[in-house]
């Protein structure tokens, strides 16, 4: 077995971290592309149960969050157990942190799939929130805006802001 | 023909028709000089800048058989002039299809294209790092061009794509030659160690996305002049 890799150079772990927050930013950009490109398009399959209103707990479309898991899953497996590389497990890590980000942005804050709310928001993440309302205020394949989830431009700027309660208001 | 003024000649060619066709009276390029000209030589700075740091660098040289012999620090005369005369007989393309076909066909589809592209770009462009050539055209190509879709948002990319799919025939001819198609050795030679290793012919892949950079900066610049000149003069008749 390999020596454990136990030392790392200042300018490596300031290297990695940038590594790892421009893989979290780039993976805002795929994340876009995937869904406006791939979610409303090909795939339109999966994704339609997403703006569908229903009771169910679970939804056709959760399979693109165990697709979207298996980039990340890959890399740190094979960069830590079969070739360690610092750079690639960066990235895994930047990835990683995007799905969590996504989960608890995504799934709990704007859809409420678990009752929980942040008590004070920021007017930048109510920007995020509402301009994902307006993505969802459309249930068709054609004809939604606003795919982004991290990053949401001035006009998605609410003038008055109210939190939507239930999952199903938000589906 | 003496192989001494190779390079020169091929500047020459490639300049001088789009050159003589800048006046015809229909499409009249010589009027947008005022808009082109300085975007050209605000590119040419850039680029010349790259030029010699890669040159210092071992990324690429230039077979001594093929130039005058007149330099400019590391840079033949030729390699100078190579930035203004390709990016001039390029942006007379660009806009004299604009004229020709009236359709913005790939209109709809720019976006995706570009998403693509700088999907690509940037990870094989951060992948391959320390491969210089690769590495820095890749992510210099890759986000200049998500500065132009997420930033500028400008309107012009269905008819930029247009245009280097036409271009990409003479590219393929004048960068085959300078790499050595056709002729006994090449005029500009690549570093290995620096790029991929596939070559198209004779043309190293990295040219394709460097030539576009090249075409994008001016374009962009020209368009924007343009587009500010009509809007100031629409503020201010005289």
């Amino acid at each position: 077995m390999e020596p454990l890799q136990s030392s790392m150079e200042v300018s490596d772990i300031l290297l990695c971290s940038l590594i790892v927050i421009a893989t979290f930013l780039f993976w805002e950009f795929v994340a876009w592309i995937t869904h406006k490109y791939v979610m409303h398009g090909l795939l339109w399959t999966w994704h339609k149960s997403h703006h569908t209103v229903h009771e169910k707990s679970l939804e056709k479309n959760d399979l693109f969050a165990l697709v979207f898991s298996l980039p990340s899953i890959g890399i740190l497996y094979y960069f830590t157990v079969k070739d360690y590389n610092p750079y690639m497990i960066s990235i895994g890590i930047g990835i990683f942190c995007y799905g969590f980000f996504y989960l608890v942005f995504h799934d709990i804050i704007v859809h409420q799939r678990l009752k929980w709310r942040p008590e004070r928001r920021s007017r930048y993440l109510q920007r995020m929130i509402h301009a994902h309302y307006i993505h969802h205020s459309k249930h068709s394949k054609e004809g939604c805006e606003a795919f982004g989830f991290l990053f949401a431009p001035k006009k998605y700027e609410p003038k008055k802001f109210t939190f939507k309660k239930e999952r199903s208001e938000t589906q | 023909m003496n192989s001494k003024y190779l390079y020169l000649w091929i500047n020459f060619l490639a300049f001088i028709v789009p050159f003589l066709f800048s006046f015809y009276p229909k499409a009249n390029f010589s009027k947008k000089w005022k808009y082109v000209l300085p975007a050209i030589a605000a590119n040419a700075v850039i680029f010349l800048i790259w030029d010699e740091i890669f040159t210092r660098l071992g990324v690429w040289g230039f077979n001594p058989d093929y130039i005058s012999g007149i330099y400019l620090f590391s840079l033949p005369l030729e390699e100078v002039m190579f930035f203004f005369c390709i990016p001039y007989a390029c942006l007379f393309t660009y806009f004299a299809l604009n004229h020709l076909i009236e359709k913005d066909v790939l209109f709809p589809h720019q976006e995706l294209i570009s998403s693509l592209l700088i999907f690509l770009l940037l990870i094989f462009g951060a992948y391959y790092i320390n491969q210089l050539y690769t590495g820095i055209t890749f992510m210099a190509t890759g986000l200049f061009l998500a500065l132009i879709m997420l930033k500028l948002r400008t309107r012009f990319m269905g008819r930029f794509y247009v245009a280097f799919g036409v271009i990409l025939i003479p590219f393929l001819i004048v960068n085959g030659i300078l790499t050595g198609s056709f002729i006994d050795e090449p005029v500009v030679w690549y570093n290995n160690e620096e790029n991929l290793r596939i070559r198209i012919g004779t043309i190293p892949v990295e040219d394709v996305f460097y030539g576009m950079l090249m075409l994008l900066i001016p374009i962009t610049i020209s368009e924007k002049l343009e587009e500010e000149w009509k809007y100031y003069k629409n503020k201010n008749p005289w």
